[in-house]
């Protein structure tokens, strides 16, 4: 248990209820126990309501009035009109920079989805037109698709004709050379229109499975 | 807007306003915290005149400075800190921490609210009173703030010790100081 002289220094901050719990278990527990610290605890409450009769506040009734009639003739330093207007333009500058941060992302976000988007937003219009090793009627598709897939694509529309007619093995070497040829003038033809931007898009991609090559225009305007 | 809905405006905008040089905003945060600091004030001091000029100048220095005032602790007890720092200023100053003497003494004690009562138990107060006064003025500027704002305004030792600008353990150490000396006159009257 602790001595009356290590309690009496916590009488005042247990009345106050400022001690750590444990601490003000010990003292209420040695209060309880002994008269000396118990007197002293009560001469403490006994001096708080003396002194709170003691100090008492004279009537305030024209006191705010006095204060603001001295502060009419004074003007706010300029010092202070200063740091007034500084502040001030601090909270703008940081409505300006959430404002900037904010247009920036959005920028930014643009700028990285924007294909995306407008892909997507074209997409919604636009018929693709998937060429195929099928038979295509449409110029471009259709000499692209025989160019790129060559053989594959020429031989059924070519082994039917030469099945009825009797065309020779050399003739329909020749026909699927010649084929080729136009074939592959047709795609040159086609990417040179590409290049001088008369598409404003286009995809190309390369189907694995059925070895072909997909070409994805939107309609022209 | 009434007197009152005008008292519960917002504080901050009260602030925003005076720091524009709103002295109508000024006076209603003087009218909030008048009482309070003029207690601080009489806390150190100890007379009416001193503590209600002090507490004017606090106001005054307030508005001056409002522009440095952070939002990190309450208005109040900036104020408090801006009146206490004033007081213990005004009472070192002034060489006034000596308990008063001759007529300036006598003058200051008979105007302190004493209301004179015949019964035995009023006078045993008054007298009681007279010494707690006169005990007061002997203890430090310190002293005196940290148990009257302790005692009389309530304050938590950490709103103390952020007002007078010390630690927790110097704030414990005043008090249990200035508990004992004015102990000592509260066991004499009762002798007596």
């Amino acid at each position: 248990m602790a001595s009356c002289d290590e309690i009496h220094l916590l009488l005042g901050p247990f009345d106050d209820g400022e001690l750590e719990p444990h601490e003000m278990e010990d003292v209420a527990f040695h209060v309880v126990e002994c008269g000396e610290c118990k007197a002293a605890l009560e001469d403490y409450r006994a001096l708080g309501v003396a002194l709170r009769d003691v100090v008492t506040v004279p009537p305030l009734d024209h006191f705010a009035q006095a204060v603001t009639a001295r502060l009419e003739p004074r003007r706010i330093p300029v010092r202070v009109r200063l740091a007034n207007w500084w502040d001030s333009l601090g909270r703008l500058a940081s409505v300006i920079e959430f404002g900037g941060v904010a247009a920036a992302t959005a920028v930014l976000t643009m700028l990285i989805a924007g294909p995306d988007v407008r892909q997507f937003v074209t997409r919604r219009d636009a018929r693709p037109v998937v060429i195929a090793n099928a038979r295509a009627t449409a110029r471009p598709p259709a000499a692209l698709a025989s160019a790129n897939l060559g053989v594959a694509g020429a031989v059924p529309q070519l082994a039917s004709a030469s099945g009825e007619s009797g065309v020779t093995d050399d003739n329909l070497a020749n026909v699927i050379d010649q084929g080729k040829v136009k074939a592959a003038s047709d795609l040159q033809e086609m990417l040179s229109d590409l290049g001088a931007g008369q598409s404003p898009s286009v995809a190309v991609w390369n189907e694995p499975r059925t070895d072909t090559t997909v070409v994805w225009i939107p309609d022209q305007p | 807007m009434s007197r009152a809905a005008r008292l519960e405006a917002d504080e901050t905008e009260l602030i925003r306003r005076a720091r524009e040089g709103d002295a109508e905003a000024f006076g209603l945060l003087v009218e909030r915290y008048q009482h309070r600091v003029v207690r601080v004030a009489m806390a150190v001091v100890h007379n009416q005149d001193d503590a209600l000029e002090l507490a004017q100048e606090t106001f005054v220095r307030a508005y001056e400075n409002l522009a440095k005032f952070e939002s990190r602790s309450s208005l109040s007890t900036w104020l408090y800190r801006i009146a206490a720092n004033l007081a213990i200023d005004f009472r070192r100053r002034e060489g006034r921490h000596t308990v008063l003497r001759g007529e300036e003494g006598e003058f200051e004690l008979g105007r302190l609210p004493s209301e004179r009562g015949n019964s035995f138990a009023e006078t045993a107060r008054n007298e009681l009173n007279r010494r707690l006064r006169e005990a007061l003025k002997e203890l430090t500027p310190e002293h005196r703030a940290v148990i009257l704002l302790r005692e009389v305004e309530g304050l938590s030792y950490d709103e103390i010790g952020d007002i007078l600008q010390c630690p927790r353990g110097t704030v414990m150490s005043r008090l249990h100081y200035a508990r004992n000396r004015l102990r000592g006159i509260l066991k004499d009257v009762d002798k007596d």
